[in-house]
């Protein structure tokens, strides 16, 4: 077979390769650097200072929305993750039951469907049924759209095990729960931290369907952003936003590393 | 107790499974029907496909007959889910849990079984001192070698002392070298524990070592039962003469049957072969015979003794076999060993007499 060329050896490939890392990155770089600014521009450097910081820390209503956005994201990600799990198993362990490809493609579409459509629907939703909106239905749309992001790794996770291991636990005299509780189970852990973070991760970002099915007065913290910027850019709104990159990278890296390692 | 002396330690009646539906319906095993002693060392051998391994997974409840029944020392164990049946197994693949250290493993059926803390402890020292890896007793099984985690998935086996212990292949995925040393020490484990063994390998040489008896398999049913020796120097049928050792496959006439003696016209000369008896007839038959069973001399004249001539030699380290052609066109192998032969053997094109070692061809049922 012919050798095909590396890449890198195709000319303006580096080039191409850096438009591409500047364009991506060079935008959150700006905002990130300006959160560092001593004076209250986002376009004109003025010096070091942690400033913007302190005042974004001290601002209630960004403490509100902190605290908010940690409830919502910690409850959804966590029941999304248990349904997840569920799901996973029943499609990876179950008997064959009719319709298992249909429950996969199920499970996944909401990751193609635009979320838009999917924030008008749960709004119609809640005022069908008569639900009050506020936290409660932040949180309940929180983790229906979470589910699929936690199902992909546990999913990965567990097909990735053998089913001999419940076989040898159940034939070493445990019954099928215990089998679960202490062989697939702790086996499937990695799966399960994984999908856990990136579901984490998705809630506490998420704009448009919080925006749709929030109440008056509860706002999260993609939703305080949002309603500073309008009002006028500060670096404020620069140190919150490289706060939540932060943090994001942080949880979607551990989610990342957790879910490759091996038991 | 004395129940107990009756009972064979595992009894197959009949035993039928259907995998799939429709068209892609396999029968995995056909009425099959086989008495395992107690502390018997009995292998199921077979290619792969034959239902050893289905069998198996029935004995320790993973499967479920469609017809038959299984006992274990006279109790019908039809009806018992896995952790309910007193047989373990050492699986193919170990399947030893990773996240648990090797005492854990061991301890995880004591524990599922809730025995005593105490009991367990000095279960876990007995198990890996068994197996020889006491040292190793906090390792997780991914910092083992192939060789020691196939000796914990024996140690876990074998802490609740079952009444039958089910081994999958355990030496398929060693190398040669350790996969000889571990037969012989499989076989004395056998005979210290005094637990009843049934082993599946596809491997004969495996099966010839280790076990008391064998049943060798293939397309779900049992072509033949029998002490290592019985099978090879006594295949039933072709399938069981090919599948373990190589052989000569000759069609002869029968002449003259006796109780366990056939008679057998071939190339003119009237050979003695070993039958069964239920299987034998007149007329046209096949035997098999082993290459070592020929032995030769030069010259021959196509008398009543039985001669061919050389058309290839090939020479194998202890042995140098020969390939020649009967006078009637057909053709067998014959092999004689290197050490101490004082003549050289004869080259191509000789003609040579031929010479079987009386009982050793045998007929066959097919």
């Amino acid at each position: 077979m012919k050798k095909s060329k590396p890449l890198s050896a195709y000319p303006g490939f580096s080039q191409v390769t850096w438009l591409c890392m500047a364009l991506l990155y060079a935008p959150i770089l700006v905002v990130a650097v300006y959160s560092f600014n001593a004076i209250r521009s986002i376009t004109t450097w003025g010096g070091f200072s942690l400033a913007w910081y302190a005042k974004a820390f001290a601002n209630p209503h960004i403490q509100a929305a902190t605290i908010n956005s940690l409830v919502v994201a910690v409850t959804a990600s966590a029941a999304a993750t248990v349904i997840a799990t569920a799901a996973a198993l029943a499609l990876a362990r179950g008997r064959g039951f009719r319709g298992r490809g249909g429950v996969f493609v199920l499970i996944n579409l909401p990751l193609m469907i635009p979320e838009i459509v999917t924030a008008v629907a749960m709004l119609i939703f809640f005022l069908a049924v008569g639900f009050q909106l506020g936290l409660l239905t932040v949180i309940i749309a929180h983790t229906v759209f979470c589910v699929p992001f936690a199902y992909l790794p546990i999913a990965a996770r567990l097909s990735g095990i053998e089913t001999f291991y419940e076989d040898a636990a159940q034939d070493l005299y445990a019954d099928r729960w215990r089998s679960f509780r202490f062989v697939l189970l702790p086996m499937m852990m990695p799966g399960i931290f994984a999908g856990l973070m990136l579901a984490f991760i998705i809630s506490l970002d998420d704009f448009i369907i919080t925006n749709m099915v929030t109440g008056p007065g509860t706002t999260t913290l993609p939703l305080a952003i949002y309603g500073m910027v309008r009002v006028g850019f500060s670096p404020e709104i620069n140190a919150i936003s490289t706060i939540m990159l932060l943090v994001s990278v942080f949880f979607v890296s551990l989610s990342y590393l957790v879910g490759r390692r091996r038991t | 107790m004395d129940s107990e002396q009756k009972n064979p330690a595992v009894e197959i009646r009949a035993v039928s499974k259907k995998f799939g539906r429709g068209a892609e319906q396999v029968k995995a095993l056909d009425g099959v029907t086989l008495t395992i002693g107690d502390n018997e060392f009995f292998t199921l051998l077979g290619p792969s496909g034959c239902g050893k391994t289905t069998l198996l997974r029935m004995i320790a409840g993973f499967e479920q007959p469609d017809d038959g029944g299984i006992f274990l020392f006279g109790e019908d164990i039809k009806a018992l889910p896995p952790h309910k049946r007193p047989v373990n197994t050492v699986f193919q693949h170990y399947a030893l849990f990773p996240h648990m250290t090797v005492a854990k493993n061991v301890a995880f059926s004591l524990e599922m079984l809730g025995r005593a803390p105490a009991e367990i402890e000095r279960t876990i020292g007995e198990m890996l001192a068994l197996v020889k890896m006491e040292q190793f007793a906090a390792r997780k099984p991914a910092q083992l070698s192939g060789g020691q985690q196939q000796r914990i998935a024996l140690a876990r086996a074998l802490a609740p002392r079952p009444r039958v212990l089910l081994l999958d292949e355990p030496l398929s995925a060693l190398d040669l070298k350790l996969r000889q040393a571990m037969r012989a020490e499989l076989k004395t484990m056998q005979q210290q524990t005094g637990i009843t063994f049934v082993f599946v390998t596809h491997d004969q040489e495996e099966a010839l070592t280790m076990s008391d008896r064998i049943a060798v398999m293939s397309g779900g049913r049992v072509r033949q039962t029998g002490a290592p020796r019985d099978i090879y120097e006594k295949p039933r049928d072709s399938f069981v003469a090919n599948f373990i050792g190589e052989s000569n496959f000759l069609t002869v006439t029968v002449e003259k049957l006796e109780q366990d003696t056939a008679w057998c016209r071939l190339d003119g000369a009237l050979l003695q072969c070993s039958c069964a008896g239920e299987a034998a007839g007149f007329g046209e038959a096949r035997v098999s015979i082993r290459p070592e069973q020929i032995s030769f001399s030069a010259g021959g004249n196509g008398g009543p003794a039985l001669s061919g001539v050389v058309e290839g030699l090939t020479y194998l380290g202890t042995d140098t076999q020969l390939s020649v052609r009967l006078g009637d066109g057909q053709r067998l192998q014959a092999r004689v060993q290197n050490a101490g032969r004082e003549q050289p053997p004869p080259g191509p094109g000789e003609r040579i007499r031929l010479k079987m070692n009386p009982g050793a061809a045998r007929l066959l049922a097919d």
